[in-house]
């Protein structure tokens, strides 16, 4: 394991690193776990049938025939990041999570939520979360979680309206289409101590037929605070369907990526960029050390056998080095845009003693 | 390698394995040493995607509203 040599060979000389730490698999100790309580159902414009407790099947899981299972991490993930978001100054906007699992004979397991970041672009009513990070994360995901995937999408929504929008079927109808089995899971979040708030669309659209009734009880998990009601929606349906859902255990698999959300998603546009033009290029997350912030490293091999070009992301900043079996230089980069920085590197790197004629067409007469 | 116009049956074969992969029913099958073409088979729905498909899915994600 060369590279892993060299990656903290590398952090022990810059930083004084010592033996790697894995990143926290578990999610922080949440602030509520998430309960179902009696009455959930009498406040939902839609019949609600609440589960019981989600911690109640950590000791004998049982698997509803049907129900899309999800692991207990990710609901408390999705619980504890409404919470601080609602403390936050965007606390009165949208907010989502790319829903992330696998599709297995049918059935589909929720196992990891990703953050809408950032860089969203959201408002009191709409959310469009930051998918070139999300796309970052998710190739990072993939060398540790092969068959992970795009299973769907939760958002939420100010005051009452607890399920999805007229807004929400026209985008998702067509987005289903590029999900594993034509069919995503739908979560709509509210805060129930939000005052409700009249839509003049959800008005006029009281008595427009049955487009927007979901016919079975809809499954809703809450924590007393706040609350996610489940959908489903297939390609060519003409409005969602309740999902039923079953809590099962297991971690949210997006906790590795969250502690390095912020310098993942600082780069996320260049790393997108060179990861689409560079094939041979690898990414990892470095392992977190105390008083550090998150790190990440890319990797470019270069011509010469055993030597590759290494760029460590770190808070807003970005250290080239060119690594071999010998030695590390640090190389100098230009303050430009990170790939464009990584091109004028490699275009450095190029130039020596070589015999080669130079290259381009000559115009001379 | 082996440049030799296909016959008319193996034209046959890969026009029908074309047309399935099209249409989202079947896999078009490769010989990965030669890439020459050696048959189809049936989508297998549970087999992980391709991680392009997925980026897609990702970036093609639509905004969400209230209303």
């Amino acid at each position: 394991m060369r590279i892993e040599w060299m990656i903290t060979s590398l952090l022990n000389r810059l930083f004084g690193w010592g033996a790697p730490v894995a990143p926290a698999q578990t999610a922080a100790e949440p602030a509520a776990e998430p309960v179902a309580a009696p009455g959930a159902a009498a406040a939902s414009a839609d019949a609600v049938a609440v589960l019981s407790s989600p911690q109640g099947h950590k000791a004998a899981p049982a698997i509803t025939p049907g129900a899309v299972r999800i692991h207990q991490g990710v609901l408390n993930t999705m619980f504890e990041d409404f919470h601080r978001h609602k403390e936050t100054d965007r606390g009165d906007e949208e907010t989502g999570w790319m829903l992330l699992g696998r599709r297995e004979s049918g059935e589909v397991i929720v196992e990891a939520a990703l953050p809408p970041g950032e860089f969203r672009d959201a408002g009191t009513a709409h959310v469009n979360v930051n998918s070139t990070a999300i796309s970052v994360a998710m190739r990072v995901l993939k060398k540790s979680h092969p068959r992970l995937d795009v299973v769907g999408m939760a958002h939420t929504h100010p005051g009452s309206l607890d399920r999805p929008s007229e807004g929400d079927y026209r985008g998702d109808i067509h987005w289903v289409r590029k999900l594993p089995g034509k069919q995503g899971v739908f979560a709509i979040g509210i805060w129930q101590f939000d005052e409700p708030v009249n839509f003049l669309e959800e008005e006029s659209n009281q008595g427009s037929g049955d487009v927007r009734q979901v016919a079975a009880p809809v499954t809703g998990f809450q924590d007393g605070r706040s609350r996610f009601n489940w959908f489903s929606l297939s390609e060519g349906d003409g409005w969602y369907k309740a999902c039923p859902m079953e809590p099962v255990p297991g971690d949210d698999f997006g906790q590795s990526v969250r502690e390095h959300w912020e310098v993942l998603e600082h780069f996320a546009g260049s790393i997108d960029r060179l990861l689409q033009m560079q094939p041979g290029m690898r990414m990892g997350l470095l392992p977190i050390s105390d008083g550090l912030a998150p790190a990440m490293v890319l990797c470019q091999p270069l011509a010469r056998d055993g030597e590759e070009l290494q760029v460590v992301l770190q808070g807003r900043e970005a250290r080239f080095f060119r690594m071999s079996a010998e030695e590390i230089d640090e190389l100098q980069a230009p303050r430009e845009r990170l790939d464009t920085a990584f091109y004028e590197v490699m275009a450095e790197l190029t130039r020596g003693g070589r015999k080669e004629a130079p290259a381009g067409s000559h115009h001379g007469n | 390698m082996d440049f030799r116009p296909m016959d008319s049956e193996e034209r046959r074969r890969l026009l029908e394995a074309l047309r399935g992969n099209a249409a989202g029913a079947s896999s078009i099958a490769m010989d990965p040493r030669t890439t020459t073409f050696t048959g189809s088979g049936s989508m297998d729905a549970d087999a992980p995607r391709g991680e392009n498909q997925v980026i897609d899915a990702i970036k093609s994600v639509p905004v969400h509203y209230a209303g």
